[in-house]
């Protein structure tokens, strides 16, 4: 008897392979299915993205300069946060950060600082630090975001080229990308956003993860004759190209080396959401105006992914008397370098720090708007009604997002505390 | 938006669905569990339908779609997929001649079941789907060495649980 190849063998183990003939339009129904569910929360006109605040402001407040000559040693870190931008302050871990970024920046880019007390800046919660830069004499700046965090080992790398998922034909796609592991060992990805006037890089070891991400569309600067954002403005000279992008990965990379991975966590304990809850509640009824019965038994619903990293999904509907309808959700994602997609509503926050919204108009009015909270975090409410002409769904929606924030981001700790 | 080209769509599904299955099935030694993930890569590729221009992209692009999901579903914490350290009882007594029947079926699922998962990937690609190495490894997206690595470590791993006259069919696939 002549022995079996491998190939028969694998033969030989498909018995009891399901005698079921194919019926491709079952799988046409499954796709037509899934992309119905994608877009049908999508806000009229289109896919919208809802920026998160950040540094961008269209007109900038007074410009400082270059403050290379005066960044202290590396390691030192300053815990005055003396000669370090309201944005780094005395953590010694965005000090470090800082030292390295300013270091890898082009010969001919230079950090805008602002000095105006009517744009305080606030530090975010965590290793990220957003700043403003401007090529020389170019009279325009462009936002830039660096943030790190501990390499998740226990998940894949994120594929955002091979792996899109939920966002494939999105405006959160990454084109002309590349993603791959290089001869050191270090895992990379890098994309553009090209309908959002971003790019993007991560580079990540076995013990931290870098992403940077930065504006390829220009603001102008005070007394620049450059055309305000979004009218008329062109993606036109950046201040960082790829590899520029990618030198600042590698230098905030090398220069956390040695930190405690586990000090990088950043986010919010999904308990402490649900304690806010009332609080939440309370902010989205001043808003409406109206008492909130919320639909269905939990207020909130509670879907703890991963309670060590404290992943999860919180979330509750509510009616009013008078038919309006209101959804909130808050989710946490896995970690701040890949965008995470709620299903059930179809919104995929984004590793730019936006939101994406998908799905056809709704009949009726509604809104929809949500906000980043920490690094990994994110905030999403729709306000709707079967009146076309109830204005309340847009006013909401827009008004609610600060004092939705202002609750939340307090709730958010650097190192993350664990379930 | 262009609409999807449902025909074609079809026609890839009516053509490919089978092969996709039993190497889906071959990946997770599960029959429900292969269905699901066909259901899920089919599914991925009918929203991704217009981005494979062509069409003899589809099988390759497919078959991605579906590595990436499978490897993705044994790494997850909630759906982790432990690769066990002892293949439990039946060893294999190497009689070729049974190989047909139900036993030589259940001692080979137990063998791809305590081979790693990319292992396992490997050593399907390569040895049903006929893969070459190179092939594979853009796949996979990793080198050829790694390629040949991972071979070399799943077959081991069948050879220790499948016996030894088997052994010897084994050893000559890697030639």
């Amino acid at each position: 008897m002549t022995e079996p190849t491998l190939k028969d063998l694998f033969q030989r183990t498909l018995t009891g392979e399901p005698v079921r003939p194919v019926v491709a339009e079952e799988d046409v129904a499954r796709g037509k299915a899934r992309q119905q569910r994608m877009r049908r929360n999508r806000v009229a006109g289109g896919v919208a993205l809802l920026a998160v605040a950040g540094v961008g402001a269209a007109v900038l407040p007074a410009v400082v300069g270059d403050d290379r000559g005066n960044v202290p040693a590396a390691d030192a870190g300053d815990p005055d946060g003396g000669d370090y931008p309201p944005q780094v302050g005395d953590d010694p871990v965005k000090q470090r950060m800082w030292d390295a970024i300013v270091a890898a920046l082009p010969a001919d880019v230079e950090v805008v600082e602002f000095d105006d007390p009517a744009f305080p800046v606030v530090p975010e919660a965590g290793p990220s630090i957003d700043v403003l830069l401007t090529r020389a004499d170019s009279g325009a700046a462009y936002s830039m975001g660096v943030s790190l965090e501990p390499t998740r080992t226990d998940l894949p790398e994120y594929r955002p080229c091979t792996e899109p998922g939920l966002l494939e034909g999105t405006m959160s796609q990454w084109q002309n990308c590349e993603e791959g592991r290089d001869d050191d060992g270090v895992y990379r990805a890098a994309g553009d956003l090209v309908d959002l006037s971003a790019s993007v890089v991560l580079a990540e070891n076995d013990d931290t993860s870098v992403t940077v991400r930065w504006s390829t569309r220009p603001q102008p600067l005070p007394g620049s004759d450059l055309p305000a954002s979004g009218q008329g403005a062109q993606p036109i000279d950046p201040a960082l190209d790829r590899a520029a992008g990618a030198a600042i990965g590698d230098a905030v990379l090398e220069a956390a080396a040695g930190l405690d991975p586990a000090g990088l966590t950043s986010g919010v304990r999904l308990d402490d959401v649900v304690a806010a809850w009332p609080e939440l509640r309370g902010v989205l009824e001043e808003a409406v105006g109206a008492e909130l019965t919320p639909v269905g038994g939990d207020d909130p619903a509670v879907d703890v992914q991963d309670a060590e990293h404290q992943v999860g999904t919180i979330s509750a509907e509510y009616t009013t008397d008078d038919g309006l309808e209101v959804e909130l959700w808050f989710w946490q994602r896995p970690r701040a370098s890949e965008p995470m997609c709620v299903e059930q509503i179809m919104q995929c926050s984004s590793i730019t720090g936006g939101q994406e919204l998908l799905g056809p108009p709704e009949a009726g009015g509604s809104g929809e708007s949500g906000v980043a909270v920490g690094l990994r975090g994110d905030t999403w409410i729709r306000v709707s009604t079967e009146d076309p002409g109830d204005e309340r769904p847009g006013t909401v929606t827009g008004g609610v997002l600060q004092p939705l924030d202002e609750v939340l981001s307090p709730l958010v700790r650097s190192p993350a505390g664990g379930g | 938006m262009a609409a999807i080209d449902e025909a074609s769509y079809r026609e890839f599904v009516s053509v490919r669905r089978r092969g996709l299955l039993r190497t889906a099935y071959l990946l997770t030694g599960d029959w429900h569990a292969a269905e699901d993930l066909v259901q899920d890569t089919l599914t991925k590729l009918y929203l991704g339908w217009r981005r494979v221009r062509r069409r003899e992209d589809a099988p390759s692009y497919a078959r991605r779609t579906m590595l990436n999901a499978y490897v993705d579903s044994t790494r997850r914490p909630w759906r982790r997929e432990y690769v066990v350290a002892a293949v439990p009882d039946r060893m294999g007594d190497g009689d070729p001649a049974d190989a047909g029947d139900p036993d030589t079926r259940t001692r080979l699922m137990r063998a791809l079941a305590g081979v790693p998962p990319k292992q396992r990937a490997v050593l399907v690609l390569r040895f049903w789907e006929d893969l070459s190495v190179e092939q594979v490894a853009e796949l996979l997206d990793c080198s050829t060495g790694n390629v040949k690595s991972q071979t070399a470590r799943g077959l081991e791993r069948l050879r220790e649980v499948l016996g030894p006259a088997q052994l010897a069919s084994i050893r000559g696939e890697v030639r």
